[in-house]
């Protein structure tokens, strides 16, 4: 046997359903067939809203029949299969009054919103500051965009390899393993925040907080950092809070060395890459190679 | 242990002296698996090392199942390619922390290597092809 829980509320007790054999057998059957959907129950958006469906095993045996964890978390990334599994679990909980009508409603809403390829605009603010002797400054800030993590259109086999973290980040599939200033003269060759810096703003992104304007959209918040004397690495923001990134030829992913979920891209274990570059935005007249 | 390894160099040199065709006809290229924005450096066995390496990757065990490969930053492996010629039937042998993955298709045979001779022996033939800096490093990773 199976519960399921949907992780979403703060204060009162989240909605939980005991799931039937059958339903049992066909869930975990999905799930293993698509094991990319599996996470540990602590990763993921930690935040207030729709966080995800726990499932737990209640026999010992069924976790081992499948090779899954006894508990675990999906339908909490913009993974298609993801998203289907979990809404399959939302409108069975329904179904079986485990789940409130407008509850469902609106969970069913969170999904879409994870799973909406469209990317949505949002405020990137600078952090207020006080001046001498007055009030407080509004904030200052630009407008940015952020995408749904889908690992899926960068781990394909056919596209993995000729990939690397400035495409992610630039959120650009150029299958070239793109370089910061290659395509427009100003390739960095010494590995240092400062030269993969230039090279970077040579290919037209912006540091943070200087904007661009709508005509320019999407505007992605990306991270670099640098290994001296290396090699660099970027990340980028995603929808879901957390930063996606990608590891040269390797997969696409939203955990950093420890396999915990970046949640900032400046705290994460990134060994050996240790000196943090900074935060830039890129463009649609972004030039890249 | 001096007892094995004398060995083991003998049964390499005869293997290299008996002329078989399998070893003699094959080029091995190797990459090492570390970078994530520039390209990860690659080069080419000299013959004697391609040899080598295959009279050892043919003397590792195979086990059922291997762990999980490292998919983070920094050192991920060497990953071996035959250049010319054919590795066992395999498209690559990736070496890492003790493990040999080599892989034919979708298809993937994992062999232990818990003194990772393997990655020694690759490590000792990228010096001419990797900075000082990641040498160092590497040497630390892989000789401890």
């Amino acid at each position: 046997m199976l519960q399921v829980t949907a992780d979403a509320f703060s204060g009162l007790p989240n909605p939980t359903w005991t799931v039937d054999a059958d339903e049992a057998r066909y869930l975990l059957q999905e799930i293993s067939q698509n094991r990319s959907v599996v996470a540990a129950v602590n990763e993921g958006f930690q935040g207030l809203g729709y966080r995800g469906i726990i499932v737990e095993s209640l026999t010992d045996n069924i976790a081992n029949k499948y090779d899954l964890p006894a508990s675990f978390r999906v339908g909490h990334t913009a993974d298609q299969k993801n998203l289907e599994i979990a809404e399959r679990i939302l409108r069975n909980m329904q179904q079986a009054a485990a789940l409130e009508n407008a509850v469902h409603t609106v969970l069913n809403r969170e999904l879409q919103r994870l799973g909406s390829r469209e990317e949505t605009s949002e405020p990137d603010r600078a952090p207020q500051s006080m001046p001498q002797g007055g009030g407080p400054d509004s904030d200052v800030g630009c407008t940015i965009e952020i995408g749904a993590f889908n690992p899926g259109f960068w781990n394909d086999p056919a596209y993995i390899g000729r990939n690397n973290c400035y495409n992610y980040a630039s959120n650009r599939r150029t299958n070239t393993f793109a370089q910061p200033g290659r395509a427009t003269g100003h390739q960095a060759n010494v590995m240092a925040c400062g030269d993969v810096t230039n090279g970077a703003l040579s290919d037209g992104l912006h540091r943070r907080f200087q904007c661009f304007p709508d005509s320019e959209k999407p505007r992605w918040l990306m991270a670099l950092v640098v290994a001296p004397g290396y090699d660099y690495h970027w990340y980028r923001k995603q929808k879901e809070g957390f930063w996606g990134h990608k590891p040269g030829g390797t997969a696409a992913k939203n955990t950093d060395n420890n396999s915990a979920v970046v949640w900032n891209p400046e705290t994460a274990a990134r060994a050996p890459y240790s000196d943090f570059c900074g935060y830039f935005y890129a463009c649609k007249s972004q030039r890249i190679n | 242990m001096k007892l094995i390894s004398a060995a083991c160099v003998a049964w390499i040199a005869i293997y290299s002296i008996s002329g078989h065709a399998q070893m003699q006809q094959v080029s091995l290229q190797v990459e090492l698996d570390i970078f994530s924005g520039r390209p990860n450096p690659v080069w080419e066995l000299t013959a004697p090392q391609a040899t080598e390496f295959m009279a050892r990757f043919q003397m590792l065990q195979s086990i059922e199942k291997p762990p999980s490969g490292a998919n983070g930053l920094g050192y991920r492996g060497f990953v071996v390619r035959p250049a010319a010629g054919v590795l066992n039937g395999f498209d690559e042998v990736r070496v890492y922390r003790g493990v040999a993955v080599a892989r034919e298709g979708n298809r993937a045979k994992a062999f232990t290597d818990p003194e990772r001779v393997l990655e020694r022996q690759l490590l000792s033939s990228s010096r001419d092809h990797i900075p000082e800096p990641i040498l160092q490093d590497l040497e630390r990773e892989i000789m401890r």
